[in-house]
């Protein structure tokens, strides 16, 4: 009888094992497992480069200590190590669980997966689509910075489907919602600007207003656009009008810091059709509106980026 | 207000006190007891002489002209007292470690929490008060002072006993004997804190004389002086006064910081004016953010100020636990507590982790004096950043802002920082002496005057100079860029964009309260890029200086492009300066500094001389 109960125990503890084993390794043809075949391929034919980002990594906590500011910014550590490092970085990102170790500060591992997505981000890498987006929508860490790095690496990538996945998300609200939101103007296409637009048309509360300016504000940048960086060059037109018009028709519904950021979303998309845009918004407006958008259209006319 | 008795006090006073101050303050030893009463002092003539005196017209020493206007306080006269939270014999303990003293334990020492006077250094921090003599006072005579209102949780009172001054069990109040009010006395007072929530205190004092015929009688104030008197608020420095002492942290196994520290000691020692340097051994770069030095100070003989100076503490909190909550390296401030040097800690703790970079004291800058529209701010005004209204979660420590504000000689201009990183008003904005009218100018980053340089350096043909030549971002791949490069890179242009219009919206908030006009901005060329959480300088911001004198400035070199030898980002700075006679000193800071997040200003802080203008005297 005993000896039945720990055969049965036996069992369920190997069935529990193989279990967690199963459930650690990525399936077969899984975007995870198709980043770990990647990884394995790198670290055979370039070792060095993971070498030289764990030694990246091992600065982390120096500059976590020394930091300015709330987050310490170690990105530009790792995007000077330039697309050598996409593997190392992409396993240190997304299988960490070796190598978190050694690094104390919880502000340090948060600063070590930021910059890792930033500086990942920034390479423009389609094969890390999948991972972007499980992080932004259904990753475990849901402080503001991580999905924030996320939805910024998304937007990087200036495509479409990119940007659609982040329009799905902006819809849903909360933290993840409101990540996409912020970033989805980085994409500077036509359809991110459209997705904004509709946004602030609805009038949404202060808070998301101020969102949404900062982005169309993104979307629509006239000195980003003067850049070869821009990958919708042939949209560039659209984008800014759309912007604009968003903005200017906003600009005398909201008030405060909402009116002010506005404005600056308004100078730095700095559309050629902006100043009409404030002629026929005078006509819907009361006597203080009309006001705002009088000071709207002289801080225009000496907008500080011309 | 007053009963026809006091007046008639208040004239014999006149006669009366110059014998007290003739000498009339000899020891008094006379038990502390009162007789009891009888039928004939309840009922017989009974004309005090009720005189109670401050320091009202301000010029160090008690005397006959301080009568007038005592009971109230105004830019004119009003008397005036510390509060007395330094450490003049130096006793209070210090531990760099939350577990060996806690951020509690650590702040509650000072000269203001025993009953005694703690040597003669410590009696100069205490302000002077005196009864002036009743010699006809009949034995069944009796006196108290009191401190009245909150004021009374707030002070302690002394009683001069020969050459000693002690305190009864109550502090806010004193009892005199018949033989005491015949010889008049002398009394101190202090304060145990500065002002923090006006709502609890709004640091005046209201000490009332009261004599009576007896001491069940104590209460009935018909014979009564009143006189107000105001604790000295924390004033912090400009830069308009010179640094006297500066301070940096000496973080180890750094060999660029030593190296800054170094080339910063030959500087400041090398300086007109020698500046002392001194090292603080912290493993926290950011020696502008974790204290601040600011002072207090009260009438002295002379027309002189007597000065405590206070280090605050910043209310930058790191962690839950109630004894280790505050960054750690804020603990300096109470390592340089000492003789006529205090510490002030004051935090709220359970405000978001990311808010807490506001609490920096990189983010609490001072205008300069001026006025404006009739108004006048004689000792400056803080400048403060702060998040939107519509970020509730991204505010400065409520407490210590009220703080800040209730000492209401610096009332605050508050802008917009929650687009940095790091959000300071350190990083966009700096204040300088000049030869002006105005007697200073403000230092902008332009960010937009920096992209039109490069397009100028391109056009010329440079576009192949490099920025940051020979550094790295801290790992050994270079960080040097081409002009080209820069401005062609999406990402520091939209950046640099998005940061030219928020410091735009920052100084027409600037322009709107000082009146500043355009030709006393003085604009430094630098662009931003986004790092984690918001804006930061991509090339070194050259406002971010140390102010050493009216004359020098020691300010971050920043890397620029080389043509013909010369870096026009540093040509460009160097001019707009020698216009006012600043001469520029050039420190490289790049690493571990401008990598950090900060430059010259942020890697040290500066305590200054106390200007000649008394706060007193500004009409707040």
């Amino acid at each position: 009888m005993r000896r039945d109960v720990y055969r049965c125990l036996g069992a369920a503890l190997l069935l529990t094992a193989l279990t967690a084993g199963a459930a650690d390794a990525p399936l077969a043809g899984s975007w995870q497992a198709v980043l770990q075949e990647q990884i394995a391929r790198a670290r055979k034919e370039r070792p060095e480069a993971f070498a030289r980002v764990d030694s990246a990594v091992s600065r982390v906590g120096l500059l976590d200590a020394r930091k300015r500011g709330t987050l310490a910014s170690v990105s530009p550590l790792f995007r000077e190590l330039g697309p050598d490092a996409l593997w190392p970085m992409v396993e240190r990102l997304a299988f960490p669980s070796e190598q978190a170790k050694g690094m104390e500060q919880n502000s340090a591992r948060l600063a070590l997966a930021v910059g890792l997505m930033e500086a990942l981000g920034e390479l423009r890498d389609a094969r890390l689509v999948p991972l972007w987006k499980d992080l932004l929508e259904t990753g475990a860490d849901t402080r503001a910075p991580v999905l924030r790095a996320a939805a910024g690496a998304l937007a990087r990538m200036e495509t479409l489907e990119a940007a659609q996945m982040l329009i799905a998300v902006s819809r849903q609200g909360g933290p993840r919602g409101e990540a996409a939101q912020e970033k989805l103007g980085e994409c500077r296409l036509l359809v991110a600007a459209r997705a904004l637009a509709d946004a602030l048309a609805a009038r949404p509360g202060p808070e998301e207003a101020r969102r949404l300016a900062r982005s169309l504000g993104d979307a629509g940048s006239a000195w980003a656009w003067k850049t070869s960086g821009a990958s919708a060059r042939s949209e560039e037109g659209a984008v800014r009008r759309v912007a604009a018009e968003a903005l200017v028709r906003a600009y005398s519904h909201y008030t405060g810091d909402v009116r002010q950021a506005l404005s600056n979303a308004v100078l730095r998309v700095d559309a050629p059709e902006t100043a009409s845009l404030i002629d026929e918004a005078r006509l819907h407006a009361d006597a203080s509106g009309l006001a705002a958008l009088d000071a709207l259209a002289e801080r225009l006319r000496h907008n500080p980026l011309r | 207000m007053w009963a026809t008795p006091r007046v008639r006090a208040r004239h014999l006073t006149f006669l009366l006190l110059p014998l007290l101050l003739a000498g009339g303050c000899e020891p008094v030893q006379q038990p502390e007891g009162f007789p009891l009463p009888s039928a004939v002092r309840l009922t017989g003539p009974f004309t005090p002489v009720v005189d109670l005196r401050a320091d009202v017209n301000r010029d160090g020493v008690v005397d006959l002209a301080d009568d007038e206007g005592e009971d109230s306080w105004r830019a004119e006269r009003g008397a005036i007292f510390l509060a007395n939270i330094d450490d003049d014999e130096g006793i209070c303990p210090f531990s760099l470690s939350p577990r060996t003293l806690g951020d509690d334990q650590l702040s509650v020492c000072n000269d203001a929490r025993d009953a005694e006077v703690n040597g003669e250094e410590d009696l100069e921090d205490l302000a002077r008060l005196r009864i002036a003599p009743w010699p006809e006072a009949p034995d069944y005579a009796v006196g108290s002072v009191t401190v009245l209102g909150p004021a009374a949780q707030k002070v302690r009172l002394f009683k001069k006993f020969g050459d000693t001054y002690s305190s009864q069990r109550n502090p806010s109040q004193l009892f005199l004997t018949a033989a005491q009010l015949r010889r008049g006395m002398e009394l101190a007072i202090e304060a145990n804190d500065i002002v923090r929530d006006p709502s609890m205190w709004d640091g005046f004092a209201d000490v009332r004389l009261t004599i009576n015929r007896s001491r069940n009688r104590l209460s009935d104030t018909e014979f009564q002086d009143i006189v107000r008197l105001r604790v000295a608020p924390v004033v912090m420095f400009h830069h308009l006064s010179p640094a006297e002492s500066v301070f940096v942290s000496k973080v180890a196994d750094d060999l660029d910081a030593a190296r800054f520290r170094k080339d910063l000691r030959a500087t400041l020692t090398g300086a007109e004016r020698p500046v002392s340097l001194f090292e603080l051994e912290v493993e926290d770069l950011w020696t502008q953010d974790f204290l601040e030095p600011a002072y207090m100070s009260m009438p002295a003989p002379g027309g002189a100020q007597h000065v405590i100076q206070v280090n605050y503490r910043a209310p930058f909190v790191i962690a839950p636990e109630k004894d280790a909550a505050l960054r750690v390296a804020g603990r300096m401030a109470f390592r340089l507590r000492g003789r006529n040097q205090a510490a002030v800690q004051q935090y709220e703790p359970g405000m978001s982790e990311e808010s807490q970079t506001l609490n920096s004291f990189g983010n609490t800058e001072v205008i300069p004096p001026y006025e404006k529209d009739g108004v006048t701010y004689p000792l400056g005004r803080l400048f403060r950043g702060r998040g939107p209204d519509t970020r509730p979660d991204f505010q400065p420590d409520p407490s210590f802002t009220r703080l800040l504000e209730a000492q209401g000689v610096q009332p605050p201009v508050y802008v917009d920082t929650s687009w940095l990183n790091v959000s300071h008003v350190d990083e966009t904005f700096s204040f300088l002496p000049a030869n002006t009218p105005r007697g200073w100018v403000v230092l902008m980053a332009d960010p937009a005057l920096a992209r039109r340089m490069l397009m100028d350096l391109q056009a010329q043909g440079h576009g192949d100079a490099k920025l940051f030549t020979g550094l790295t971002w801290g790992f050994e791949r270079p960080a040097e860029l081409t002009v080209s490069e820069v401005l062609d890179n999406a990402g520091v242009m939209d950046a640099s964009a998005l940061a030219a219009l928020e410091i735009d919206t920052q100084r027409a908030i600037l322009q709107e309260e000082t009146g500043l006009t355009d030709a006393e901005i003085i604009r430094v060329p630098f662009l931003f890029q986004e790092v984690t959480g918001g804006l930061s300088a991509l090339q070194p911001a050259m406002l971010n200086l140390l102010a050493v004198s009216a004359t020098q400035v020691i300010a971050p070199e920043p890397h620029g492009p080389l043509v013909d030898g010369k870096d026009p980002f540093k040509t460009h700075f160097e001019e707009a300066l020698a216009a006012y006679g600043i001469r520029v000193h050039w420190s490289d800071v790049w690493s571990p500094y401008h990598i950090g997040g900060g430059q010259v200003h942020c890697a040290t802080n500066s305590a200054r001389e106390v200007p000649a203008t008394k706060w007193w005297e500004g009409g707040r």
